[in-house]
């Protein structure tokens, strides 16, 4: 069972007060409603995760309070929230997250390499493949040999992050990122899916790991002359933020866009 | 060297030419550095350590007087760098000065790894004067708990911080790594606090690999994709915290790589166990020869410096993609399960076949 966040469940903005505590006017019963540091903290846990991920998160962020009075004091935080309507269960049958994403393992790249190789680098009707756009033909090969892929992995010129099929527990695509030194954006720099229905629930399952981080945006660049269906962006939320003229490899143009990554409003 | 001269003669500074760099390494006299070994015995018992040293040792040390053999071969084979590995190399502390004497006496580059256990302010500056250019210092946490459980021993955390202290007092900057496991990966934006206020700004890292002990404790110590997605990020952060502080990340499998990508490559490195032996890479099962029995330059002209040109060692070296394969190699190293290539070894048989 996992718990969710129910969107615009509260009016106006969760202030921060002198002490830490925040104030807040549900929806449901609209008058002033507190909630202290730990229940803040555990609020902002919850976002597709379950009872037993937060209490795991908290464990190691407070190795010296007891494993029992986290667990209680994240369940009835839980409770308090579903009572107000701020929080719901999602049943993972009834979820409609299809995909979970992982930052890769040493034993990923093997056959991660095979799989990105045998799309050859060819978008197809069923298939969603975004690579940077020099590259192409024998660069494309080398660029995801398995050596090549750790080794940028390894020194985080590009991050990779299994896309894995929730119900088969299958590779089902690979995305590369790339955190720039202001930890605040996050450029996507490969994906590659077997089936591009897929994309929302990958892109849902980035954003979820980065919103714990201190990431504001995610953005992804592509060339004048790519494949890729910038409407499709669009309508995930992804907005265009620029253009940078000349600099493809054939000499066109860049297109920037971007999405931030939705945040709590905090006064 | 023929690279710079190309670089000048050809009036195109930039040129950067792959091949031509890459061939450099098919020229080498002798590798570029060495680590070498200087016991298998240990004050600690780390739960990571690779080559499994310890209070009982699993390699007999060699003698004084056969470690001077091998240094006075060492400098004739002019190696540029030498490293003082082990075990913990302090335990044989009249050997390790009278041997950064002879070696840096004759221009050779001398660092040493230890554990500060036996790293008094006396000691420093004995092995400063004798040549000992850099020494290397390993900080898992910032809490003296979760270091001391990772080394094995009560009182390793502050013996070596008062290290770190008295080394730097000395006038050396140390060179502190850190092992990121699931036991200590959360600790790593602490330690970064603690080096930057003593003006370290630098911290050395470089993965687990689950080898020697550390293969017997690798479910306690090896970390899932999450806990290693939440370590990176603390190094983000830390990156934007202090922007002059270098974290620096060695992989241990480089120079694996170059050998299964370089077709010209001689050897660049490799260790000399505390026996003699000589191990073509930590991370796999492969010796060539041992350096008491025969010198440093015999063993490269009779085969050393093409070793990882062979078929046993190329086939090995190419199988590596990660180290999910240097854990589950069917020969493990430090398990005395290596192949012997040297004279009448394995070397011969597969190579002439």
């Amino acid at each position: 069972m996992f718990y969710t966040r129910v969107k615009k469940s509260y009016v106006g903005l969760l202030r921060e007060e002198e002490n830490g505590t925040r104030l807040f006017y549900p929806v449901s019963y609209s008058k002033p409603h507190f909630m202290n540091k730990s229940v803040y903290e555990i609020w902002n846990l919850i976002e597709n995760r379950t009872e037993e991920d937060i209490v795991e998160v908290m464990k190691k962020k407070y190795p010296k309070v007891g494993e029992d009075r986290l667990r209680k004091d994240v369940k009835h935080t839980i409770a308090y929230f579903i009572n107000l309507e701020m929080v719901k269960e999602v049943n993972e049958c009834m979820e409609e997250k299809v995909c979970d994403i992982c930052m890769f393992e040493e034993k990923d790249f093997t056959n991660a390499s095979k799989f990105i190789m045998s799309t050859g680098g060819v978008a197809t009707d069923k298939n969603f493949l975004f690579t940077s756009n020099h590259l192409q033909g024998e660069t494309f090969k080398s660029y995801y040999k398995a050596i090549n892929m750790r080794t940028n992995h390894f020194h985080q010129i590009e991050v990779f992050l299994n896309v894995v099929d929730k119900e088969t527990e299958e590779n089902i695509g690979v995305i590369g990122i790339y955190v720039c030194p202001n930890n605040s954006v996050v450029y996507v720099t490969t994906i590659v899916l077997s089936n591009k229905s897929n994309l929302e629930s990958a892109l849902n399952g980035l954003e979820t790991m980065l919103r714990n981080q201190t990431v504001k945006e995610i953005k992804i660049k592509f060339a004048d002359d790519s494949s890729v269906d910038e409407q499709l962006f669009c309508s995930l939320g992804f907005k265009k933020e620029s253009v940078i003229l000349f600099e493809t490899i054939n000499g066109g143009d860049f297109f920037i866009y971007g999405k931030e990554i939705e945040r709590e409003r905090v006064c | 060297m023929k690279v710079l001269d190309h670089f000048l003669i050809g009036q195109q500074l930039c040129n950067y030419n792959k091949s031509s760099i890459q061939k450099e390494y098919g020229n080498l006299k002798g590798p570029l550095n060495i680590m070498w070994d200087m016991t298998n015995r240990c004050n600690l018992h780390c739960m990571h350590c690779y080559n499994g040293s310890g209070e009982e040792p699993r390699y007999k040390d060699l003698s004084d007087e056969d470690m001077m053999v091998i240094g006075r071969h060492i400098v004739e084979a002019g190696i540029p760098i030498v490293c003082f590995c082990g075990g913990e190399p302090l335990l044989r502390y009249s050997l390790i000065v009278r041997l950064a004497n002879l070696l840096s006496e004759n221009g050779i580059l001398v660092n040493m790894v230890t554990n500060g256990l036996l790293l008094t302010k006396e000691r420093i500056k004995e092995l400063k004067n004798n040549g000992i250019n850099g020494i290397q210092i390993s900080l898992d946490s910032y809490s003296p708990e979760v270091h001391d459980k990772f080394r094995g021993r009560t009182g390793a955390y502050q013996k070596a911080m008062s290290a770190i202290e008295n080394i730097l007092l000395s006038g050396i900057v140390p060179e502190v790594t850190f092992i990121p496991t699931k036991v200590n990966y959360m600790d790593v934006g602490g330690v970064i606090d603690i080096l930057y206020k003593m003006g370290i700004k630098k911290l050395n890292s470089m993965p687990f690999i689950p080898i020697g002990r550390g293969y017997d404790n690798k479910k306690k110590l090896k970390m899932s994709s999450r806990e290693q997605w939440e370590f990176d990020w603390i190094i983000h952060r830390k990156r934007l915290e202090y922007m002059d502080f270098e974290f620096n990340n060695g992989d241990p499998l480089e120079h694996i790589y170059l050998f299964s990508q370089n077709p010209y490559a001689k050897t660049i490195t490799y260790e000399i166990r505390c026996n003699g032996d000589i191990v073509v890479s930590p991370y796999l099962p492969f010796l060539y020869g041992n350096a008491v029995e025969s010198s440093l330059n015999e063993l490269w002209d009779a085969g050393l410096k093409d070793i990882w040109r062979t078929p046993l060692v190329r086939n090995a070296s190419e199988r590596i993609i990660s180290l999910e394969e240097i854990e589950n190699q069917d020969n493990m190293p430090w398990n005395n399960e290596d192949y012997q290539m040297y004279e009448g070894g394995v070397y011969d048989v597969l190579y002439q076949s």
